[in-house]
């Protein structure tokens, strides 16, 4: 893992921690600033994917690869997503049905 | 929402495709991206504070905190080496792929030196594509297998990218376990994907 990982993780968990504790400070926001917070996460949310779709969309790696890799690719990845959730619900049921939700 | 979220992914790849964007932005999409995401994790902090004790959240969560990220890891590991048998792809080399749990950058390089480059290019798609469909599958998955599951399609990018969305469907206070699950994971992909490739 190279520096620019560690600064960009680092970057990621301070982000999260300032917004945590600024909250704190700020103690109990009233009725609109709660909804101004939910509308900025649903903003910036829209703003992200779009952001994401265009750099997958530059990406010639991938864009001029789908067509000869992109149905194994496909099956892959749904391969794992399914197996990660099999192991985690079938885990959540057996052991953790007692912890409330 | 998540049509709203599907077209602005398709829009955000056409636009990409197309060659519409401007030539200043590909340089600078990285920064950008880390800006925009930084500021959300920011406010998604402010709406933590004031939904939930993260404290007790921690603790209510106990050991799942850290389990969860491995059964992740041996899910997706699994997952894929099926689906490589089925698919004609030495099992070896589909685990490896699904050991980059999204990571697609990352696992694409580390796996770039395989049959001529194309088990680095299946990386790269697999774990674009883990990013993509984890996030259009969200609302679905937290519907029918509960708030837990959430964190599981993601994988390592629980951490960031797709944070965000685990926050949007099944609520703020599944942000720590977003957040712990995809660096565990994260720093997992740069362990066990050459690990299981051989490398």
């Amino acid at each position: 893992m190279d520096a620019e990982t560690i600064i960009y993780m680092g970057l990621i968990i301070a982000s999260l921690l300032a917004g945590l504790l600024f909250g704190v400070w700020k103690k109990n926001f009233v009725a609109g600033q709660k909804k101004a917070v939910s509308m900025a996460i649903t903003g910036l949310v829209f703003v992200l994917i779009f952001l994401m779709g265009l750099k997958t969309g530059l990406n010639r790696g991938v864009m001029d690869n789908l067509g000869n890799y992109g149905v194994s690719a496909l099956l892959l990845a749904l391969g794992a997503i399914a197996g990660s959730l099999v192991f985690v619900v079938v885990f959540d049921r057996l052991f953790l049905r007692g912890v409330p939700k | 929402m998540i049509w709203q979220i599907l077209v602005a992914l398709v829009i955000g790849v056409l636009v990409g495709v197309s060659g519409l964007a401007p030539d200043a932005l590909p340089a600078n999409l990285d920064t950008l991206l880390t800006a925009v995401l930084c500021l959300l994790l920011f406010v998604i902090g402010i709406d933590l504070s004031q939904n939930s004790n993260v404290v007790a959240d921690i603790r209510r969560m106990g050991a799942r905190l850290l389990l969860v990220p491995l059964l992740i890891a041996a899910g997706s590991i699994a997952g894929a080496g099926a689906v490589s048998l089925l698919i004609g792809l030495t099992p070896q080399y589909g685990m490896a792929i699904g050991a980059g749990f999204g990571w697609y950058s990352l696992s694409s390089v580390l796996l770039a030196g395989i049959s001529f480059g194309e088990i680095g290019i299946m990386a790269l798609l697999a774990n674009v594509l883990r990013e993509m469909l984890s996030i259009v599958m969200l609302p679905f998955v937290v519907k029918y297998l509960g708030k837990t599951a959430a964190v599981a399609p993601g994988g390592a990018t629980t951490m960031d990218t797709t944070l965000p969305f685990v926050v949007k469907y099944a609520g703020s206070e599944m942000s720590i376990l977003s957040l712990v699950s995809g660096v565990i994971l994260s720093l997992l992909v740069v362990f066990l994907v050459p690990l299981i490739a051989g490398l």
